[in-house]
């Protein structure tokens, strides 16, 4: 009996340790990275399956015309264009698919009010191809972004 | 092809004809509770409930059919006697389903302070009916803190919907 036990446990264990190690794969996104053009980090977190990403620290905080703290003034949605960048969640809905790819995400551009597909790929531990794209992957632009607590090198 | 356009139109208009007419109803989902896990730092932070409002039966006791739409109309937030929400800066509400983008559903900003009770402003445009169609979805409540803050952070909320439905 108690070798049936363990024989289940085992069965078990193999059955599920390859979509728990897809899981952990998929959570090294987490962390805070900064883009290339270091005026901005993001913070990523996990949200359900899915990711997301939030602007938690700008360069350039206020607004130079204002002097407040910069708004998604260029939001579609003229209603919601009160809400403030910083704490912006500009990355959305990324699934993990394998092989360090991240996709079936977004990313919005605070910049034209425009959110376009976006695909993540992990170079290292600490350094992301992040492309924008519309419609498909060959229109598009990639930016590089650096994790900003740098892990050591395994 | 004017022709064309006119026979076109012609089958706009027949659809639209063979549509049932949609009613609004309002719906509430009341008492529901965001908790941010301390200790909190300043800066973005966020919190998630998952709901699963029971608007099937609802729209059947009111005797309709088939929801064809739902809008945001109101959030009410709530916080503990002891505590203001002088400590948030700004507050944004997401909706988010396992099938369906994450989409903002409202704003408030700034928060008025000296304050337990505030009001978000809902998205004019954004349409929640593939979130109450998977059932279950995530709301997410996301804050820019002004200061720390050593203990958990829990607001209460009450949203109120305008759906559509069809008998």
């Amino acid at each position: 009996m108690r070798t049936l036990r363990i024989l289940f446990g085992l069965l078990f264990m193999l059955a599920f340790a390859p979509s728990l190690t897809a899981q952990n794969d998929g959570d090294r996104l987490i962390g805070v990275w900064e883009p290339s053009h270091g005026k901005a980090r993001v913070k990523i977190d996990k949200i359900g399956n899915k990711y997301y990403g939030r602007i938690v620290w700008l360069k350039e905080p206020n607004d130079p015309e204002t002097g407040k703290p910069k708004l998604d003034k260029n939001n579609p949605d003229e209603s919601l264009r009160s809400t403030p960048l910083r704490g912006y969640r500009i990355l959305k809905d990324f699934v993990y698919s394998d092989e360090g790819q991240w996709t079936e995400g977004t990313i919005y551009d605070p910049e034209n009010g425009s959110t376009y597909s976006c695909i993540i790929k992990m170079k290292d531990d600490n350094t992301l191809d992040i492309r924008g794209y519309i419609g498909v992957q060959t229109f598009g632009r990639t930016d590089v972004w650096k994790r900003l607590a740098l892990k050591p090198r395994s | 092809m004017r022709l064309h356009s006119l026979v076109l139109v012609s089958l706009i208009a027949l659809l639209a004809a063979c549509q049932a007419p949609s009613d609004q109803i309002s719906f509430s989902l009341e008492n529901q509770e965001f908790v941010m896990m301390g200790p909190l730092f300043s800066g973005a932070n966020m919190a998630q409930i998952e709901v699963a409002p029971e608007v099937q039966s609802f729209l059947e006791t009111k005797g309709y059919q088939t929801l064809t739409g739902a809008r945001l109309t109101a959030v009410s937030l709530h916080i503990a006697d002891t505590l203001t929400f002088d400590l948030c800066e700004e507050m944004s509400l997401q909706a988010v389903g396992d099938a369906t983008e994450m989409q903002q559903i409202a704003v408030l900003n700034p928060v008025p302070q000296g304050q337990t009770d505030v009001s978000l402003q809902p998205a004019a445009e954004a349409e929640l009916l593939p979130y109450f169609q998977e059932g279950t979805f995530f709301l997410v409540l996301d804050a820019n803190l002004a200061g720390d803050l050593a203990t958990d952070l829990a607001i209460g909320a009450d949203l109120t919907f305008e759906l559509s439905a069809s008998k």
